[in-house]
């Protein structure tokens, strides 16, 4: 709803309060926008890393499709892919935080050094830098 | 627990310059926002320190918004916010946060209170309560916004 990048995705949590608390100590995303009911729940927020923004919802109150993966057995249809300066450096502080790495810090064929980890209700994350001389296909 | 807007954003600026840019011209960066569509118009300044009043005025005609409830510099002010004309004491509360980030500052506006108002209280403007606060937020947005470019073009203007 701010002004932000054309495309946003939108992910569903149970507990977005502390979705939103896990994603900045793990991953390092920054608040940009937050709707708290009077009950005290996170009813829609914006977090932003970088250029990019990802907006955090409850599944409370919404369609039986929005769920959050581990509602779902950890099932993912998509996962999200940011690019940060130093993808080592955010290995590093996402494992201290506490996140599981579902596949480990690798130099891809495509020219893109990357580790791929679940957050505190299961959604994936791909965190990535571009090698030296790599062009991305 | 109050129901509120929170909106957040990266000030190229240290605390203490990012702290008096927010109060001392606050006219220049409120005036981006628009609430129900009606851009403001007038001056604003506050008069710093706990007990301070946010004043409005157009001409000769000045209003309080609010009164100063907190005032820590750089880390944070707090202010009442009323609506003119409105006789009824009700008011909603602001909070502006400041906190050192990577040689930048994070500002985080929140904006509460909103459950106090009346139904039919003319801060509401007939809006439910998403509605209006959907507005405050798109409009809290815009203003922090224009403060941002406030700072980087290192307008300071006194």
């Amino acid at each position: 709803m701010s002004k932000g990048p054309s495309v946003t995705p939108a992910l569903f949590y149970d507990d977005p309060g502390a979705a939103l608390d896990w994603l900045a100590k793990a991953f390092g995303f920054e608040p940009r926008l937050s709707f708290t009911d009077a009950a005290g729940r996170i009813a829609y927020a914006e977090v932003e890393l970088g250029t990019g923004v990802v907006t955090v919802r409850q599944t409370r109150g919404h369609s039986p499709h929005d769920r959050s993966p581990r509602d779902v057995s950890g099932v993912n249809t998509a996962h999200l892919a940011v690019l940060v300066p130093d993808v080592d450096a955010h290995c590093a502080r996402a494992v201290a935080a506490g996140a599981r790495v579902l596949e480990p810090l690798e130099d891809k064929f495509y020219g893109l050094r990357s580790y791929t980890a679940e957050d505190c209700e299961g959604h994936r994350w791909s965190f990535e830098s571009r090698l030296a001389g790599g062009n991305r296909e | 627990m109050s129901q509120r807007v929170s909106v957040s954003t990266r000030v190229a600026a240290a605390p203490a310059e990012a702290f008096a840019l927010f109060t001392g011209e606050i006219g220049t960066w409120w005036a981006a926002g628009a609430v129900n569509g009606a851009r403001w118009h007038g001056a604003l300044h506050f008069e710093p320190g706990a007990g301070g009043r946010l004043l409005k005025s157009i001409g000769d005609q000045a209003f309080e918004i609010g009164r100063v409830q907190v005032w820590e510099p750089p880390a944070r002010f707090v202010f009442e916010c009323r609506e003119q004309g409105d006789a009824t004491g009700a008011c909603t509360e602001v909070e502006v946060r400041f906190a050192a980030a990577e040689g930048a500052t994070r500002v985080t506006l929140e904006h509460r209170g909103f459950e106090t108002l009346p139904a039919d209280h003319p801060a509401r403007g007939g809006l439910a309560r998403e509605a209006l606060l959907r507005l405050w937020g798109q409009c809290w947005t815009e203003r922090l916004e224009q403060a941002k470019a406030c700072a980087e073009r290192g307008r300071r203007g006194r």
